[in-house]
């Protein structure tokens, strides 16, 4: 009987839509967006049709990846309803400005396609300029959505409403695992590179990733202790990942989604080089020496720094064994760190971040007191909707950290 | 309402005894498995050798009590490579309570409940050997033939599922059963 029950559990999978399918996107004529539309494009718009579907706000913003030689360009919409999302590839056509794409909802398996129109009078002439203002009501968003591979029909309609929000100081949209768990059934695995490239179109701003050694000490990228269905593909190898070198990893092992596990280097490499994003938050899952993470850590640093980009990478504290390994470093305190103990255990790694976990609270006070000393507070990690607008609306947390940037995103950009 | 008289059959006595069962055979991996990306074309190998060893106590009433282990070789491949070749086969052990009963004569049914040992037996640049231990089950039914008062020759099927790991092979055994001890 537990053979049988166990053998008929129910899979879920979420199989993404094939956008390639609207003929008026792909035809001959199309053109990419200016910079400037995609900019002013961006903001808080009112739902008109399909409000229903996806609630009455939504806040919709660009994000890029740099892939080889390209450079591709998302327009995602995040939505406060069952953390609904869209992402589109967006181009003009005869003045007109087209959006193609799929939505999804995180809290089911529910996705399909989205097509949108921005017409020459709905605001595409003015999104078009070159210097382009946009004001409430200027744009108007029509378009059509559908469920899984089917035609869409269902009319939806955005209505530009304001600017997104944003606080005087920056705030930190931090995805975990690199962009979201596997068991949400994302097109691309968790912890790895095609995920970092993926994340901001999530919302992301910056992303937390699980460093672990190989028997042969490379750092690489991988959550769990042991190797196993939940993060890959079956293999043959079983056991603790740092049984094996990183080479027969490599030749060996792909993640759920077909993906090699990345080195430390080549998921900061994709980070510093291919991505828009600003942090790393570097989780370390191992008890050892963090010199070695260190030395990548400053490496790319320096990298980042040459290629003018404004980046940080932090060292995760997330326990005592860590904590005392990073005091044993040689400068550990001009070393970039977030600490997840104690406020004193805070002071003592002279760690630039405090990162509680949401179930101590909001704790305003303590949160004040280290804004005060000029360091910054995220809390970790937030995946019920109704605790991030909490977190966002009454805490004063300098960064959120969560399985859906999507949700965080929506809250914060619609923030007043 | 008057009540009939029910007449009652008594059953065979039988004597409590442990039978020692042991058996050899093939496997066939029979779980999805993709290799395709890592997998040297046709390199993918399901069949194997299996083995296994019981122990079962055969109380007097139907339901039999038991212990089991053996082995197979669930799948092995190969990789080539630009930085060489290697091969990996993935082994099993399993490590089960098994219960049991004869639904006709000479013909029984099992039911095991227990963990799998894997054993992962690497050589790829260098060799590796790693396990885990994972949960799984297995259903069994054999036939039975009488050879003397202790020993029976018969066949068995059997499927194996490590269901924590998706793993499951289906297996075809010839089976020895020695009742080792009996008593009153």
């Amino acid at each position: 009987m537990i053979t049988l029950v166990v053998s008929c559990k129910k899979g879920y999978q979420v199989t993404m839509p094939n956008t390639g399918t609207w003929g008026l996107f792909n035809s001959p004529g199309t053109a990419a967006l200016p910079p400037a539309a995609r900019a002013a494009m961006e903001g808080v718009y009112d739902v008109g049709n399909g409000s229903d579907v996806f609630g009455s706000l939504t806040a919709i913003k660009w994000s890029y990846a740099i892939v080889g030689n390209d450079t591709s360009f998302h327009v995602s919409g995040f939505f406060g309803t069952d953390i609904a999302y869209f992402v589109c590839e967006g181009r003009q056509l005869n003045g007109n400005i087209l959006l193609n794409g799929y939505w999804r909802k995180m809290v089911s398996t529910e996705t399909g396609l989205v097509r949108l129109t921005v017409t020459d009078a709905n605001g595409a002439a003015l999104l078009l300029t070159p210097s382009p203002v946009i004001n409430a009501g200027d744009v108007v968003i029509n378009g059509v959505f559908g469920n899984g591979q089917e035609e869409p029909q269902q009319p939806i309609r955005f209505t530009y409403k304001r600017k997104l929000y944003h606080s005087a100081t920056p705030f930190n949209i931090l995805a975990h695992r690199s962009g979201g768990r596997n068991s949400d059934l994302l097109p691309v695995s968790e912890n790895s590179v095609e995920m970092i490239l993926k994340t901001a179109e999530f919302g992301s701003t910056g992303i937390e990733i699980d460093v672990r050694f190989t028997k042969d000490g490379i750092p690489i990228i991988y959550h769990d202790n042991d190797l196993n269905l939940r993060e890959t593909q079956k293999s043959g190898l079983v056991g603790p990942i740092e049984n094996y070198t990183y080479a027969e990893l490599s030749a060996f092992v792909r993640l759920i989604h077909g993906e090699r596990i990345p080195t430390l280097r080549q998921a900061l490499s994709a980070f510093v080089d291919q991505t828009q994003l600003n942090f790393v938050w570097l989780d370390t899952k191992y008890i050892g020496s963090l010199e070695r993470v260190r030395t990548i850590q400053q490496e790319f640093l320096q990298r980042a720094a040459q290629h003018g980009r404004n980046v940080e990478i932090v060292i995760g504290l997330p326990g005592q064994e860590q904590f005392n390994n990073f005091l044993s470093l040689t400068n550990f305190a001009s070393t970039p760190s977030l600490c997840e103990l104690s406020v004193e255990n805070l002071h003592q790694a002279n760690s630039l971040i405090w990162a509680p976990r949401f179930t101590e609270g909001t704790q305003n006070d303590k949160v004040a007191a280290i804004h005060a000393e000029g360091k910054r507070a995220f809390v970790w990690t937030l995946d019920v909707p109704e605790f991030i607008e909490q977190y966002i609306n009454e805490g004063h947390f300098d960064g959120i950290l969560s399985n859906y940037p999507s949700c965080t995103a929506f809250y914060y950009y619609v923030h007043q | 309402m008057a009540q009939r008289k029910v007449k009652k059959t008594p059953l065979p006595k039988r004597k409590p005894s442990f039978v020692l069962q042991a058996g050899g055979g093939i496997s066939y991996y029979s779980a999805a498995v993709n290799l395709s990306s890592v997998a040297y074309p046709g390199s993918l190998n399901k069949w194997s050798p299996t083995g296994s060893l019981r122990m079962m106590w055969y109380p007097r009433y139907r339901l039999r009590l038991g212990l089991e282990t053996g082995f197979t070789n669930f799948y092995r491949y190969k990789v080539r490579d630009t930085s060489g070749q290697g091969q990996v086969s993935l082994q099993a052990i399993p490590v089960m309570i098994v219960w049991s009963m004869q639904v006709l004569p000479r013909l029984n049914i099992y039911a095991g409940f227990g963990s799998y040992r894997l054993n992962t037996h690497l050589v790829y640049r260098g060799k590796v050997n790693s396990y885990d231990w994972v949960l799984g089950s297995n259903i069994a039914v054999s036939y039975t033939l009488p050879l003397s008062k202790r020993l029976g020759l018969g066949a068995e099927a059997k499927w194996m599922n490590a269901f924590e790991t998706k793993d499951a092979a289906f297996a075809l055994q010839v089976q020895l059963a020695w009742k080792v001890f009996q008593w009153d």
